[in-house]
């Protein structure tokens, strides 16, 4: 999960090498905290939000074969 | 007489369209724009641009012309290789640009890579006609890349999109597709589409859809299109853009939207 986020994340931005993804377990859920250069926070995010959607959309695709919900959250630095 | 008339999607679609007719460069020939074209909505009801072509006096502008006994010939010979040279670059910024193998490839393997990580085995397949990309996926586990109502399938389509555009100016647009998935989506559209329309039709009424996505309404729109006794629009923004199939005569269709709505 943490390598699909990251793949798909760093296709997006213009900076792949400020993407960081970091895994937090937690009983049924697994959250996926993502980090992304300020100036690339509106390539993940997207029109209306259409981009953060389609990725939560696969993930919870992949997940579905699973039991363990996954929740994306996008992180934006202060 | 060398004047032509010619239609695109855009003045410069128009314009090359022209210059095809006449097998004449952008430098030859005077332009005269008859009408702008209007985008319509949903790529229907728009209207074309219209551009008249007139051939200035044939004296070559760029080269001069050696007087020769095979000069008309030669002439002819060099507007024609002029408009070649020419179509490739004039095309360009008019039509849908075409995806080109490179893209499309790139665009497979991005995909593979995807649906690797997400845990999934789908073999990738593309094929292109003319301007057109689809890939299709065979979606090995039962409905998973496809989801409830496609969802599955236009968020990949959409980020597959997202991620080969890129950093490129142009946005190829690559469709894709699983088990047959857009067409049994198109059929089972067209059919709803008939049912409402008949529906509106005997009991006068506007019927309103439920939000669609935007290719989804066109598939309505086209569906409806060439039946002279209901009227489709559109209404609303963003997600909740409804579709409304408004019977012809049906008094003030204002009132009847206001007030009805169906479910689809």
């Amino acid at each position: 999960m943490k390598d699909l986020v990251a793949y798909l994340a760093k296709a997006l931005v213009n900076n792949p090498d400020e993407v960081e993804v970091s895994e937090i377990q937690g009983e049924t859920a697994a959250i996926l905290e993502l980090r992304v250069a300020k100036e690339d926070l509106g390539r993940i995010i997207g029109k209306q939000g259409r981009t953060a959607k389609s990725i939560r959309t696969l993930l919870n695709a992949a997940a579905s074969r699973t039991n363990r919900k996954v929740v994306l959250e996008i992180v934006e630095e202060k | 007489m060398s004047a032509v008339e010619a239609e695109g999607s855009t003045i410069e679609a128009a314009v090359a369209a022209a210059l095809t007719q006449l097998q004449a460069d952008r430098e030859q020939v005077e332009i005269e724009i008859l009408s702008q074209a209007t985008r319509g909505f949903l790529g229907i009801g728009g209207k074309k641009a219209r551009v008249r072509a007139t051939l200035r006096n044939p004296v070559s502008v760029q080269e001069p012309e050696p007087a020769s006994p095979a000069g008309i010939d030669k002439s002819s010979q060099e507007r024609g290789r002029g408009a070649r040279r020419r179509a490739p670059s004039g095309e360009s910024a008019a039509r849908p640009i075409p995806v080109s193998k490179e893209t499309g490839e790139n665009a497979c393997q991005i995909l593979s890579e995807t649906l690797r990580l997400m845990g999934v085995e789908a073999p990738v397949s593309l094929n292109v006609q003319g301007a057109e990309a689809v890939i299709n996926l065979e979606d090995t586990v039962d409905g998973l890349l496809i989801g409830r109502k496609g969802q599955t399938l236009d968020a990949l389509e959409y980020l597959l999109n997202r991620m080969v555009a890129r950093g490129e100016e142009e946005e190829a647009h690559l469709i894709l597709d699983a088990e047959g998935y857009r067409e049994r989506r198109r059929q089972s559209l067209e059919s709803l589409a008939l049912r409402l329309s008949e529906r509106a039709k005997r009991r006068r009424k506007t019927v309103t859809l439920n939000p669609l996505s935007p290719r989804d309404r066109r598939v309505v729109h086209l569906a409806l299109e060439d039946d002279p006794l209901v009227v489709t629009k559109s209404m609303g923004r963003g997600y909740f853009r409804r579709l409304s199939i408004v019977p012809e005569e049906a008094g003030s269709p204002r009132r009847d939207r206001d007030r009805r709505t169906a479910r689809s």
